[in-house]
C-alpha cells in the first residue's frame, strides 16, 4: 500500500501538496469553514444561540447555567458544519493510456486525483471516487476521515486504462442522479468523447445544483502533433488508424483541436463551468493552485 | 546513343546519370513503405485534417518528387554538358562557334631555334587554342586547314566538335604532323579565298579565325592588301585571332639563284655557273663556304664568300667540267643556319657530247663557212662544238632540232618550207645567225621583214609549195595568218649592199662602234682595243624610206662610224636571232672586193672569240630545264610512237619516299583536269596533239627527282629534274605583333597574339552549351524543392499552432476557466511551452 501510495502521491507532489496544505489551511481556517457553512442547525461543537424550552426538546441540551442565573429553561442550538463533498471522476478509457512523455494521460489523471483527494480530505472534506469508460468501473463513497485516502489510492491502484470508448453522458448522468446533495464535481478526462453527450451531462450536474470542476487532460503531442517522417497513426478507442506524413496535416489538425478546445471552453463558460486544460508535461500542482484559486476566487465574488 | 550524342558532350555519362531519377522516387515509396506505429488518440482531429488535405497533400508530394526529379537531372545535364541546338531555344544568343585554325606550313615555318622549330610551335598553337575552346562554355568546332593546301582542310578535322576524344584525336594527328611543314610559299591570296569558301560552307554564327603563322614582313608588314585581305576576313560574328609561331628573327643565308650558261655545255667543256647568295640576317656574314655538288659528289674547287653584308646578295661564279655526257645534278650549298630549306639549290642538265652547229652557206662551194668552221671547231674535244656545213637549198632536210645554232651565210632566198623549219626552231629556243653577203637577195630579205605590212607567206610561197602547206597544216595557217615569219629577219634593209665609205685607207680608224653587248666583250676589252682593228668595206643599209626599218622586239648593238647599223639582234619565241649586216668571211665579191678583213687579218683578232660567245649566246635552250619550285606539278609528256606510256617518277633519295608508276594519258583530258599545269619536257616531231602526258604532283621535297621511260625497245631513258625551294622563302624578317597591332587596328574583331600567349578570345566566345542556364535553373529548382519541403516538414511556427507559445499558452490555461476568474490569476507555473493552447484564446 505504501508502494501504491508513492506511485500516486510521489514525494515531490506531496511536499508541494504540503507546501499547498499550508495555503490550505489558511484558506480553511480563514474562508473554507465559511464557504461551507450549512444552513441546517444540529449538534456541533460551534455555538450558535439559546431558545427556550419547548416541550420535545431534548433535555441534554438544556443549558442548566442559564437556568441557574436566570431561572429559565433555554436550550442551547449549536450551528451544523457541513464538510464538501466532492466528486471526482476519472476518466479511464483507452484514450487515456495515449501518453508520449513520462505520464500518461492515465497516470496523469491518477495522480491529479489522488492529490486532490488528499487536499480535500485535509480540509475535513468528503470526498467521493468514480472511475469510467464507458461504465462506472469503480466507485467510492463520500468520506471525509483521512483515512479515506487509502481506499481511494486502492482503488486507483486497481484502475487501469480500459479497452472501451467513453460514455461520458451515462456516467454523469448517474453522478447527478446519485449525488442527492449539492457538492462538487470534478471531472478529470481527456474528453474524447461524443461531445453532444458530454455538454448534456455537464449541463444536467449543473441543473441539479453541482458545481463543476473539468479538468481536460491531455497530452503534449496532441496539443503539439510534432510528429514527423510518415507515420502510421492507431487511434484508440476503435477510432481508425491512418498512415500519413504528419507534417501535411499538422495545420489544420492543430486547427481542429484549437477549435475543439474553443467550443468547450465557451460551453463551460457559459454555464458557470470551472474548465481547466491540463497537459501532461505540467506540474499536478498547477491543477491544484488552480483549484484553490478558483474557490478563493469564487468565495469573494 | 546517337540521339543523346546531339544533346550532350558526354552521352555516356547522361545515359548513365539518367538512371539516377530513380533514386528520389525510390527513397519516395521506400519512405511510404517504412514508417512508424503511433497509438493515438485524439484521431478525430487527425483524419478531420487528412480529410481536408488529402488532394492537396498527394499534390505537393508529387510535386516536391517532381522538382527532385528535375533537380537530379539537372545535376546530371550539367555534369553530362548538355547542349541544344540555338534554332530550337531562342533565349540563348550565339550559342556556337566555328574555329578555323590556318596553319602556315610554308618553307619559312622551318626557321629553327634551340630544341624546336616555327612548325613545332605552330602545332602547339593549334593544340593550345583546341585546349582553350574545350574548356570554355558553348559549342565549338574546329577545322584546321594548312596554307600549302588551301583547297582542302586537314584529313578528319572540318568542323568537328571540340571535345575529349577530339582532343586526343587531335594529339595524335599534330604528332604525325611533326614531318609536315612543306618547303612551298604561302599564297595567302588565295589562302584567303579559301577560307572565305569554308566558312561559306557553314551556318554557324560566330567564327574565330586562327591564323598560326611566322608573319613574315614580305607577307604581312609589308603586303599593301594586308589591311583589305583582315578586313575582309573579319566581321560580324567573326574574329580574327593571329597567332605568332616565332619569337623573334634569326639570321639565315639562302642560295637565292643558281645557273649559268648550261646551253653550252658539253662533255670536257668548262661550264660556268653561277650561285647567288642572300645574307636575310640582320648581322655580317663572313667566310662562307660553299659547297658545289656534282652528281653528289663535291667538286675540290673550295669556294669562300669573304662576307656577305645584310641584305646583300653576292653572286659566286665558278666553273664545272663535266667528263661524261647524259644527265647530271648540280647542287651548291651553303653552311647550316636557321633555315635548313635554303641552304641547297639544285639544278639539272643533259650535257651532249658536242653542241652541234649547222652552217647553211649559199655563197659558191661554201667558202663563206669555212672561216666559221675554223673559227668554233678547229678542235671540237677543246670547243665542244661540232660543225655540219650545207648548202642553202639544203637547210630543208636538216633535222633542226639536233643544232644548238644554225648560221645562214649568203643565203640569197630560202623556200618557205626552209623558213617554216627555221621559225618552229626558233620559236622553240633556237638560235640563228644571218650573215649578208653578195648572194643575198635583197627583196626577199626585205619581204621577210616587211611581215608587218604584207602577208609574206602568201607572196614568197609559190602556188605548188603554198598548197602543200595548207595541206600539211591547214590549221596553224589559220590560227597565226601571216604570223609565222614574223621577226626571223628583224630589219628592213636596201635591195643592195653599199660601201662604207673611208677618207684615208692608211689609217681608216675604227669602224665600229659596239655596245656593251655580251658578244662583244672581248672587243670591248681594253677599251675596245681589238674592235679597232676591224675593218668593213661592205654591208647592207636599213632601208628608211619608208618608215621604221627595225621590227619588233629588235636592238641594234653594233653601229657603223656612219651610224648605219651592223649587228642587230632579236628575239622570237623562246629563241634568239642575230643579224650581220656584213658578211661572216671576207666575201671576195665579184669586183674582188672583200666585205671585212675580220677572219683572216692578223690585226684584227677576236673573231674565234666572237663567234664562240655567238655560238653560246644563239645555243639552243630549248632542252634546258629550267629548275622548278617546290610543290609545282612535274609535267612529262611522252610520244607514244617513241615510248611506252609508263613513267616512272623517283623522289629526291634520302626521303623515304617511293617511286610512283604514272600512267600518261591524253593531254585533252589532262587538260581539263590541269589547265595550268607546267610542262617538264616536250617531246620533239610530234604535234601537241598525239603526245601523252604524265603529271606528277607530289614535288613537295627539293632536290632533283628522276624520270624514268623506255621507249617502244625497252631502252630506258632518265631525266633529272630539279626542284628549289622559292627564292624569297629565306627572308625571315618578321613582323611584329605591335606592328600587326597597329596596321590592323582600325579592324574590329582582329586579336593579334603575342608569341606563346592565347588571350583575349575567351569572352568573346560565347557557346551553346547550357551550363551557365542549367546552374540557374538547377538554383530555381533548389530553391523551390526546399520551399516546398519546408512548408511539408515539421518545424516550430510560432502562428502555426493551436495553441502558441509559452506565455500565449499561460494565458489560454488560464482563461479556460469558464466561471470567468482568469483575470485574477497569477502565471502559470508550466513547465513546457503549450503551443497548441494559444488559439484557444
Amino acid at each position: 500500500m505504501i508502494h501504491d501510495s508513492k506511485r500516486f502521491l510521489p514525494p515531490e507532489v506531496v511536499h508541494r501538496i504540503s507546501r499547498l496544505e499550508l495555503q490550505a489551511r489558511n484558506v480553511v481556517e480563514g474562508f473554507l469553514s465559511g464557504l461551507h457553512r450549512s444552513p441546517y442547525f444540529g449538534q456541533s461543537i460551534e455555538f450558535a444561540q439559546h431558545r427556550e424550552y419547548a416541550p420535545g426538546d431534548d433535555v441534554r441540551r438544556i443549558d442548566w447555567k442559564v437556568f441557574s442565573k436566570t431561572d429559565k429553561v433555554y436550550i442551547k442550538q449549536y450551528e451544523e458544519e457541513t464538510n464538501l463533498r466532492a466528486s471526482i471522476l476519472l476518466d479511464v478509457s483507452e484514450s487515456m493510456s495515449f501518453g508520449s512523455g513520462q505520464l500518461s494521460k492515465f497516470d496523469y489523471g491518477t495522480q491529479l486525483t489522488a492529490a486532490m483527494a488528499y487536499l480535500l480530505l485535509r480540509q475535513q472534506d468528503s470526498v467521493g471516487l468514480t472511475t469510467f469508460d464507458e461504465q462506472i468501473q469503480a466507485t467510492l463513497p463520500f468520506r471525509s476521515k483521512h483515512t479515506h485516502l487509502h481506499a481511494i489510492l486502492e482503488t486507483l491502484a486497481k484502475a487501469e486504462p480500459g479497452q472501451s470508448k467513453t460514455g461520458i453522458f451515462d456516467i454523469l448522468r448517474i453522478t447527478a442522479e446519485q449525488r442527492v446533495r449539492r457538492g462538487l464535481v470534478i471531472l478529470i478526462s481527456d474528453l474524447f468523447t461524443d461531445r453532444e453527450e458530454l455538454f448534456k451531462g455537464l449541463k444536467l450536474l449543473r441543473l441539479r445544483g453541482h458545481d463543476v470542476m473539468l479538468f481536460h487532460v491531455l497530452d503534449d503531442q496532441e496539443v503539439n502533433f510534432d510528429y514527423s517522417g510518415t507515420t502510421k497513426f492507431e487511434g484508440l478507442e476503435e477510432t481508425g488508424e491512418l498512415v500519413c506524413d504528419p507534417r501535411g496535416l499538422r495545420d489544420d489538425y492543430l486547427e481542429a483541436m484549437r477549435q475543439y478546445l474553443t467550443e468547450v471552453r465557451r460551453f463551460c463558460a457559459g454555464h458557470v463551468i470551472d474548465y481547466k486544460v491540463i497537459l501532461t508535461s505540467e506540474h499536478i500542482d498547477a491543477a491544484l493552485s488552480h483549484y484553490l484559486k478558483h474557490r478563493i476566487g469564487m468565495r469573494r465574488g | 546513343m546517337i540521339w543523346l550524342s546531339q544533346l550532350f558532350i558526354h552521352p555516356a555519362m547522361a545515359a548513365g546519370g539518367a538512371a539516377l531519377i530513380a533514386v528520389p522516387i525510390i527513397i519516395h515509396l521506400i519512405n511510404r513503405l517504412r514508417y512508424r506505429k503511433v497509438r493515438f488518440a485524439a484521431m478525430e482531429f487527425l483524419l478531420q485534417s487528412q480529410q481536408q488535405n488529402r488532394r492537396r497533400i498527394l499534390i505537393e508530394q508529387l510535386l516536391l518528387l517532381l522538382l527532385r526529379i528535375l533537380l537530379v537531372l539537372g545535376i546530371v545535364a550539367l555534369f553530362a554538358r548538355l547542349i541544344l541546338d540555338p534554332s530550337q531555344l531562342s533565349l540563348l544568343e550565339r550559342p556556337q562557334t566555328h574555329h578555323l585554325v590556318v596553319l602556315d606550313d610554308s618553307g619559312s615555318m622551318r626557321d629553327r631555334w634551340g630544341e624546336t622549330s616555327a612548325w613545332q610551335e605552330g602545332l602547339k598553337a593549334v593544340k593550345r587554342v583546341a585546349s582553350e575552346m574545350a574548356n570554355q562554355d558553348g559549342i565549338h568546332t574546329l577545322t584546321l586547314m594548312q596554307t600549302s593546301q588551301p583547297d582542302r582542310t586537314t584529313s578528319n578535322f572540318t568542323r568537328r566538335e571540340i571535345d575529349i576524344s577530339l582532343l586526343s584525336e587531335l594529339e595524335d594527328k599534330l604528332e604525325t604532323m611533326q614531318r609536315d611543314c612543306s618547303y612551298a610559299q604561302t599564297q595567302w591570296a588565295d589562302t584567303f579565298s579559301a577560307i572565305e569558301r569554308i566558312l561559306s560552307a557553314g551556318n554557324e554564327e560566330n567564327t574565330i579565325i586562327h591564323v598560326i603563322s611566322d608573319f613574315r614582313q614580305s607577307e604581312w608588314g609589308g603586303s599593301p592588301t594586308l589591311v583589305a585581305d583582315i578586313e575582309g576576313l573579319a566581321g560580324e560574328n567573326r574574329a580574327v585571332n593571329l597567332i605568332p609561331a616565332i619569337p623573334n628573327r634569326h639570321e639565315n643565308l639562302a642560295v637565292t639563284s643558281f645557273g649559268g650558261e648550261l646551253h653550252t655545255a658539253a662533255v670536257l667543256v668548262p661550264i660556268e655557273l653561277t650561285a647567288q647568295i642572300t645574307n636575310f640576317g640582320e648581322s655580317l656574314a663572313e667566310n662562307i663556304a660553299v659547297r658545289v655538288l656534282v652528281d653528289g659528289e663535291p667538286i675540290p674547287q673550295a669556294i669562300t664568300i669573304p662576307k656577305i653584308d645584310p641584305g646583300e646578295t653576292i653572286a659566286e661564279s665558278f666553273e664545272v667540267t663535266l667528263t661524261t655526257p647524259g644527265e647530271h645534278a648540280l647542287a651548291v650549298q651553303i653552311p647550316a643556319d636557321a633555315l635548313q630549306a635554303d641552304n641547297f639549290r639544285y639544278l639539272t642538265l643533259n650535257v651532249p657530247q658536242v653542241q652541234r652547229v649547222l652552217i647553211a652557206d649559199g655563197s659558191d662551194a661554201t667558202s663563206e663557212s669555212q672561216y666559221i668552221a675554223d673559227a668554233i671547231s678547229a678542235d671540237p674535244s677543246i670547243t665542244g662544238i661540232e660543225v655540219i656545213i650545207v648548202r642553202a637549198d639544203d637547210l630543208r632536210d636538216q633535222d633542226l632540232a639536233q643544232f644548238s645554232a644554225v648560221y645562214l651565210l649568203n643565203v640569197p632566198r630560202l623556200p618557205a618550207e626552209a623558213l617554216r623549219l627555221l621559225s618552229d626552231y626558233v620559236k622553240k629556243g633556237g638560235g640563228i645567225a644571218w650573215f649578208m653577203g653578195d648572194k643575198v637577195d635583197g627583196s626577199f630579205y626585205r619581204q621577210l621583214a616587211q611581215k608587218n605590212q604584207l602577208d609574206v607567206h602568201e607572196q614568197v610561197l609559190s602556188p605548188k609549195v603554198k598548197e602543200a602547206d595548207e595541206k600539211t597544216e591547214p590549221k596553224q595557217s589559220e590560227s597565226v595568218p601571216g604570223d609565222r615569219f614574223q621577226t626571223l629577219f628583224p630589219v628592213l634593209i636596201s635591195l643592195s649592199p653599199t660601201e662604207l665609205e673611208r677618207q684615208d685607207e692608211t689609217n681608216p680608224g675604227a669602224d665600229l662602234i659596239l655596245s656593251d653587248h655580251p658578244l662583244f666583250e672581248i672587243l670591248n676589252a681594253e677599251n675596245g682595243l681589238l674592235a679597232n682593228f676591224i675593218n668593213i668595206y661592205r654591208y647592207f643599209p636599213l632601208d628608211t624610206s619608208e618608215g621604221a626599218a627595225i621590227v619588233g622586239e629588235t636592238h641594234i648593238i653594233g653601229k657603223l662610224r656612219n651610224q648605219a647599223p651592223l649587228f642587230v639582234e632579236s628575239r622570237l619565241g623562246e629563241g634568239r636571232i642575230f643579224v650581220s649586216l656584213t658578211s661572216a668571211g671576207p666575201m671576195n665579191s665579184e669586183n674582188s672586193k672583200r666585205w671585212n678583213n675580220w677572219p683572216f687579218d692578223i690585226n684584227a683578232p677576236g673573231f674565234t672569240v666572237f663567234h664562240l660567245e655567238l655560238v653560246k649566246y644563239l645555243g639552243s635552250r630549248r632542252h634546258l630545264r629550267s629548275a622548278l619550285q617546290i610543290a609545282e606539278p612535274l609535267v612529262i609528256q611522252v610520244n607514244p610512237s617513241v615510248y611506252t606510256p609508263e613513267v616512272r617518277f623517283t623522289p629526291p633519295e634520302g626521303l623515304g619516299l617511293s617511286s610512283v608508276v604514272i600512267l600518261a594519258t591524253s593531254q585533252k583530258n589532262l587538260a581539263q583536269k590541269k589547265p595550268a599545269a607546267k610542262q617538264g619536257d616536250k617531246e620533239e616531231h610530234a604535234s601537241d596533239s598525239t603526245l601523252l602526258q604524265a603529271i606528277y604532283n607530289a614535288t613537295r621535297f627539293p632536290g632533283v627527282y628522276r624520270v624514268e621511260r623506255e621507249n617502244l625497245a625497252r631502252e630506258a631513258a632518265t631525266n633529272l629534274y630539279a626542284f628549289n625551294v622559292p627564292q624569297d622563302e629565306g627572308q625571315l624578317e618578321l613582323t611584329s605583333s605591335a606592328e600587326l597591332r597597329s596596321k590592323l587596328s582600325s579592324i574590329p574583331g582582329v586579336i593579334v597574339q603575342d608569341y606563346g600567349k592565347l588571350q583575349g578570345i575567351k569572352k568573346e566566345d560565347p557557346g551553346r552549351e547550357l551550363r551557365t542556364l542549367l546552374l540557374l535553373l538547377l538554383v530555381l529548382i533548389l530553391i523551390a524543392e526546399q520551399a516546398l519541403a519546408y512548408r511539408l516538414s515539421f518545424h516550430t511556427r510560432q502562428s502555426g499552432s493551436a495553441f502558441g507559445t509559452r506565455s500565449s499558452s499561460t494565458n489560454a490555461l488560464q482563461g479556460n476557466s469558464g466561471t470567468g476568474g482568469g483575470s485574477k490569476q497569477s502565471p502559470s507555473p508550466s513547465p513546457s511551452p503549450s503551443p497548441a493552447l494559444q488559439g484557444g484564446n
